[in-house]
């Protein structure tokens, strides 16, 4: 397969992230004071050292900010820099600027907090809940009666759900470069998700109109979720530093001070109660979810609103009532991590399906296959579920991992063996596609074609290895009729495309190449209306395919004429089309239809489609140890006609990789006090190439006809495949404790796992 | 780097030892790098000179013969030793240990020497000098010194390092030569990790000795152990000496339970 | 005794030439490589010898540039992936997209250009076990591990 020219850039070394672009002469760079604790006050901050270190030294603090010293979006809770107090281990305090990037760090170091006082701190979502400390108002979603239902229930269990944050460890850390304009306002490239959003906060921290603030977004070095809100802050205080200096200023975070300041995957608490019938329908269901939101609201009002969406799974349940409660606590905000919200979810409803099937003595994907969505079923916020295809995943993936044999050969395995257990699991995956939020659901492109020939597409989409870019590039292509060498994908600027959502909710592809392809569409028709002018025939004769201009378009279709090449090729036509003062630029915009959402009713139709797929994933367990390795891992997922395969698989692949580190490696630890003692990435984990099992991924292809190119959005949705690792394990664990009740508190680790098998607690039992 | 320092590379042992002489209170010795470079780059380590020890001719020097023992300079790396077929042949417990020692790529730069000066409790490479009976030939301008590894660990990072000496030479004797071990780690991956704790067993004719680390302030050697000792008397013997703590990588319990589980495991691998 | 206080000059064997460049004693070699030379194909991760971005060989060893200073490296042979000029692996990572972000794309170039000289068959063990140093975030590793594999055989061929 030909690569794009982004690899080959990329595999020489070429790519430049933040950190690379050349440095302009007299560029200051920041460094930050970080809240030493969870929670405190101060009176002040004593900068006389630092300042003594060097001449090029300014330290930067709240009384600094022009314009307004807030963050926040939806909830206006987190200052840009602290005023007298903090909230959260790791909160900035002061920005440091300097000749240097060492003597700003060293400068930073000297900075003293006058008069601190530490505070009480609440690391406990259910603690903070009981104080009454929430953010915004509980959500709640019903449809049926739960309560009512129960009593047809043969099995009414009820369980408690944890599950841990996740750092997102985007290998380029966060950063920005800000050059002082003229206008009052700055020029930044960024490295967020989300340009339109950071030029926003901007603005307002430098109290000016958007239009004197302009975001540049090249390639990011990684991001998940990470860079969506998280980004503005560095960007923000970039900013502040360039126009109070004068003088361009870098902000780029240390992986140490990354890891401490920035939020993280929203960790957990969660109650449950399930009900099923004696042959393992689901009747009923109900959760509390308590979201660790962290000290500010950051995107948490977006985040729950998708675990409740994702409450019962890939499942058909007739009564259910979910309730999301946000509470505050002194850690730091917790953000958009892939999945938002979602993983977190559908942990508690497998845990759910998990602790029933062992009461009721099946196996759990018994009742996964019996309950599965099918076309024509009902979502518990009001869609129906259309074109469902978790049937197709589920069974083909059953048979791909020869689930039967499977089972047999573990049973066989763990009657011959004392200290080895195996385990498998599955995992029915259905995620919604499309910003919770339905405003969002928008996007602009800029085409230019130029004279000779070459195109640039510019939309509000950023490239952070997803490949979006590739798929932009892929579809103007074949609208255009360009080749596709032809086409370069611009970096993401304000300036150009105006008002973009975050590359995000893995909806970059949908919404951006529909986008592009509004806006080459258009130019597409001026230069068949050019071909056919110069041709002398109606413009439904000319084809434009691949960088040639064909005649008898139809031909094809009705076999009359042969279609044959009209000897024009596509940089011909542009001039053509550029000699004869013919526009050669177009904007494109697309709103992704159909959407509605009725907050009060908690009702609607809030995506434009579900991707389904299913995982089966295979661990053996060293039960002296408590430690595991996964064996194999199935997957079937559903990505309907890939645009670009390759992408789309690797897409798969890191996703999964994401989701198994999730739920059965990467510990995200705070101690009693709240502060982060994973703050390393030598305490804190990461997959590597060792932790993966061999994979076996397979496409189901059938189209989604909603979409451009009949695709389907590939982000999001694989991470969720990590969940059937939990249970992969815990099902390992069981075999060497029999009738043991499973324990729900992910992430797995050698420890717990040992503790489970060490310990003995209460039988399976049902209500 | 949050400090400034100099850099020294003295060319002969003289200098070395002068130089270390005239720093003793604001120098370093540099072998490796991989724990000193982030401890400085962290302030955790606030040095005005970094003496390079690597530079002196000798340093990297891995001796061995069929009458002696083993001998190693200060910059004699991991992967030297893991590469040495003398060491794989006679000496096999160090490569055991060595094997389990962080990546590839840092065992590239990390020395046999650093391991042991830090004195970090989860060193890796103390539980095979320990179990193997090795010394520290140690100098200093005031002269030279040998120390048996079970008295060189005083405490959490501390050794009988005096001010101004350092680790010129590790000998392993050749009585040791032939011993087997098994090393086991518990890490929370098993690739590249520091460990939860760590427990080697070396048998040496009808001797047994284990070591132990991360369990301790210090890295532990257990002696007490004999081959008499039923499965439950030797996980007492060795739980008696060591004194886990909680931390991020796992709790005192876990730790105390999993030296239970090697040693029985290791003792039951001989039997 | 060559004592290096203060700025220094350092003459550096890079990517088979000779560089004269100032510095100070504390500086990494990651940090020299980058800020001193301009040589921004290496990348910092973690500056904690974890994640493996700033792999270079230093006399073919694949080292953590962050974790050795610039001024022990001198008399050494320092390979960069600038040096790398369309090597075979690079091929593969390109071909087999062995990478999403690329952030970690030029250590991990590195790591196996090392690897593979090390060892020219295939060797499930020495792969797992040098491939450990450097992490990736995005590829799951299955891209690597199939650029590996192409990049052995056409290094063979």
């Amino acid at each position: 397969m030909k690569r794009n020219p982004d690899s080959i850039v990329n595999v020489l070394g070429k790519t430049l992230y933040v950190d690379d672009l050349p440095e302009n002469a007299g560029m200051l760079h920041g460094a930050v004071v970080l809240s030493p604790s969870a929670h405190g006050r101060y009176s002040g901050l004593d900068e006389s050292k630092a300042l003594a270190l060097d001449p090029s030294v300014r330290v930067l603090v709240a009384k600094d900010v022009p314009g307004q010293n807030q963050l926040g979006s939806a909830v206006l809770d987190e200052a840009l820099l602290a005023e007298g107090d903090w909230h959260y281990h790791g909160q900035v305090l002061a920005l440091v600027l300097a000749s240097s990037r060492v003597l700003a760090r060293r400068a930073a170091a000297r900075v003293q907090i006058l008069g601190r006082e530490d505070l009480p701190a609440v690391t406990d979502p259910r603690e903070a809940f009981k104080r009454g400390d929430i953010i915004l108002s509980p959500r709640t979603q019903r449809m049926g009666d739960p309560e009512a239902a129960y009593k047809d229930c043969a099995l009414v269990l009820e369980g408690r759900v944890e599950s841990g944050g996740q750092e997102h460890v985007y290998l380029e850390t966060q950063g920005a470069i800000a050059w002082p304009e003229d206008s009052g306002g700055a020029r930044v490239i960024s490295g967020t998700q989300s340009p339109a959003a950071t030029q926003k906060i901007v603005a307002r921290v430098l109290g000016v109109p958007m239009n004197r603030v302009e975001i540049e977004t090249r390639r990011l070095g990684g991001a998940f979720g990470g860079k969506e809100d998280q980004a503005n802050g560095w960007a923000a205080l970039a900013a502040l530093g360039a126009v109070k200096s004068g003088k361009p200023v870098k902000v780029y975070l240390n992986r140490r001070d990354d890891m401490l300041a920035t939020g993280k995957r929203h960790p957990y608490s969660s109650d449950f109660k399930i009900g099923l019938s004696a042959d393992g329908m689901i009747l009923a269901f109900e959760a509390d979810y308590y979201q660790n939101a962290g000290a500010a609201c950051d995107l948490s009002p977006a985040i729950l609103p998708r675990t409740l969406f994702h409450a019962a799974g890939a499942y058909r349940v007739p009564n259910v009532r979910v309730t999301g409660t946000m509470c505050r606590t002194n850690l730091v905000p917790f953000t958009a991590f892939r999945g938002f919200g979602g993983p977190q979810g559908l942990f508690v409803m497998e845990s759910a399906i998990e602790q029933a099937a062992a009461v009721l003595g099946m196996d759990p994907v018994e009742i996964q296959r019996k309950n599965l969505l099918k076309t024509g079923d009902s979502f518990h916020y009001g869609q129906d579920v259309e074109d469902a295809r978790a049937e197709a995943t589920v069974t083909r993936c059953l048979q791909k991992a020869r689930y039967e044999t499977l089972r047999a050969e573990i049973t066989a395995f763990n009657a011959a063996h004392k200290d080895l257990k195996r385990g498998a699991a599955a995992f029915p995956l259905c995620f919604g596609i499309s910003f919770t939020k339905i405003m969002m659901n928008q996007g602009g492109s800029l085409v230019h074609v130029y004279n000779d020939g070459s195109v640039s597409v510019a939309t509000g989409a950023i490239e952070m290895g997803q490949g979006v870019g590739r798929k932009i590039a892929i579809v103007s292509a074949s609208t255009l009729g360009a080749p596709l060498a032809s086409i370069r994908i611009d970096s993401t600027r304000t300036s150009t495309v105006a008002n973009t959502m975050p590359t995000a909710a893995s909806t970059g592809a949908d919404i951006n190449v529909m986008a592009a392809k509004v806006a080459c569409d258009e130019i597409r028709k001026r230069l068949i209306g050019v071909a056919a002018a110069r041709l002398g025939v109606e413009p439904s004769a000319v084809a434009l395919e691949a960088g040639r201009v064909y005649l008898n378009a139809g031909a094809a279709a009705t076999g009359s004429e042969a279609r044959r090449d009209a000897g024009l090729s596509f940089a011909d036509l542009v001039n053509l089309a550029y000699e004869q003062r013919v526009d050669l630029s177009a904007h494109g915009f697309y709103a992704t239809p159909g959407l509605h959402f009725d907050m009060k009713s908690e009702k609607g139709h809030p995506f434009l489609y579900h991707v389904y797929g299913c995982a089966v994933i295979s661990a053996t367990v060293d039960t002296l140890r408590g430690s595991y390795q996964f064996d194999d891992a199935f997957i079937v997922h559903d990505i309907a006609n890939s645009i670009d395969p390759i992408v789309d698989m690797g897409q798969i692949e890191g996703g999964f990789a994401q989701g198994l580190g999730w739920a059965a490696l990467e510990e995200l630890k705070f101690d009693d006090k709240g502060l982060l003692v994973s703050n390393t990435l030598s305490t804190y984990k990461l997959p590597d190439a060792h932790f993966m099992p061999r994979m076996d991924v397979e496409f189901y292809d059938k189209p989604n006809p909603t979409v451009v190119a009949n695709s389907k959005a590939v982000g999001e949705p694989p991470l969720m495949y990590g969940i059937a690792g939990y249970f992969a394990v815990l099902d390992a664990l069981k075999a060497a404790k029999p009738g043991k009740k499973g324990f729900y508190d992910l992430p797995m680790t050698p420890e717990k796992a040992l503790r489970f098998l060490a310990d003995d607690e209460p039988k399976e039992q049902g209500s | 780097m949050l400090y400034e320092f100099s850099y020294l590379a003295p060319r002969s042992v003289a200098d070395l030892v002068q130089a270390l002489d005239e720093h003793k209170d604001d120098g370093k010795f540099l072998a490796g790098g991989t724990d000193l470079l982030p401890n400085i780059r962290n302030g955790l380590m606030r040095p005005r000179f970094v003496i390079d020890g690597k530079k002196v001719p000798g340093a990297d020097a891995l001796n061995g013969g069929a009458t002696e023992g083993l001998s190693m300079g200060p910059a004699v790396s991991i992967n030297d030793l893991l590469r040495s077929p003398f060491v794989r042949e006679q000496y096999p417990v160090l490569c055991v240990c060595a094997h389990e020692l962080a990546s590839h790529q840092i065992r590239n730069r990390a020395t046999v020497a650093g391991n042991v000066v830090n004195a970090s409790p989860c060193s890796d490479m103390a539980p095979a000098l320990l179990c193997l009976g090795a010394t520290a030939l140690l100098r200093s301008a005031g002269g030279e010194r040998e120390l048996a590894f079970k008295d060189f660990f005083t405490g959490v990072k501390k050794t009988a390092l005096k001010p101004g000496e350092y680790l010129e030479r590790i000998v392993i004797p050749a009585a040791s030569k032939g011993a087997r071990g098994s090393y086991k780690k518990l890490k929370r991956i098993a690739g590249h990790d520091l460990g939860i704790v760590g427990v080697l067993m070396v048998r040496l004719g009808d001797s047994l000795r284990f070591a132990v680390s991360s369990a301790a302030p210090t890295p532990v050697l257990v002696e007490s152990v004999t081959a008499k000792d039923s499965p439950e008397e030797a996980v007492a013997k060795v739980l008696a000496a060591v004194s886990p703590i909680s931390d991020v990588r796992g709790t005192k319990e876990y730790r105390e339970h999993m030296i239970g589980v090697y040693v029985r495991r290791l003792l039951a691998e001989v039997k | 005794m060559k004592d290096y206080a203060g700025p220094i000059e350092l003459s550096l064997r890079i990517n088979g030439e000779t560089r004269r460049v100032q510095a100070r004693p504390g500086d990494s070699l990651l940090r020299l490589l980058r800020e001193r030379l301009g040589l921004t194909g290496t990348k910092c991760g973690c500056e904690n010898g974890d994640c493996g971005a700033c792999t270079v060989l230093v006399d073919g060893a694949p080292i953590k540039s962050c974790m050795a200073l610039a001024v022990e490296c001198e008399g050494s042979d320092i390979l960069t992936i600038e040096g790398l000029r369309g090597h075979p692996v690079q091929k593969a990572f390109a071909v087999e997209n062995g990478f999403q972000c690329g952030f970690c794309t030029p250590g991990m170039i590195l790591n196996a250009v090392a690897l593979l000289s090390a060892h020219p068959e295939e060797d499930e063990e020495a792969d797992r076990e040098w491939m450990q140093s450097n992490i990736c975030r995005c590829t799951g590793y299955e891209g690597i591990r199939l650029a590996l594999a192409s990049a052995r055989r056409s290094l063979k061929d």
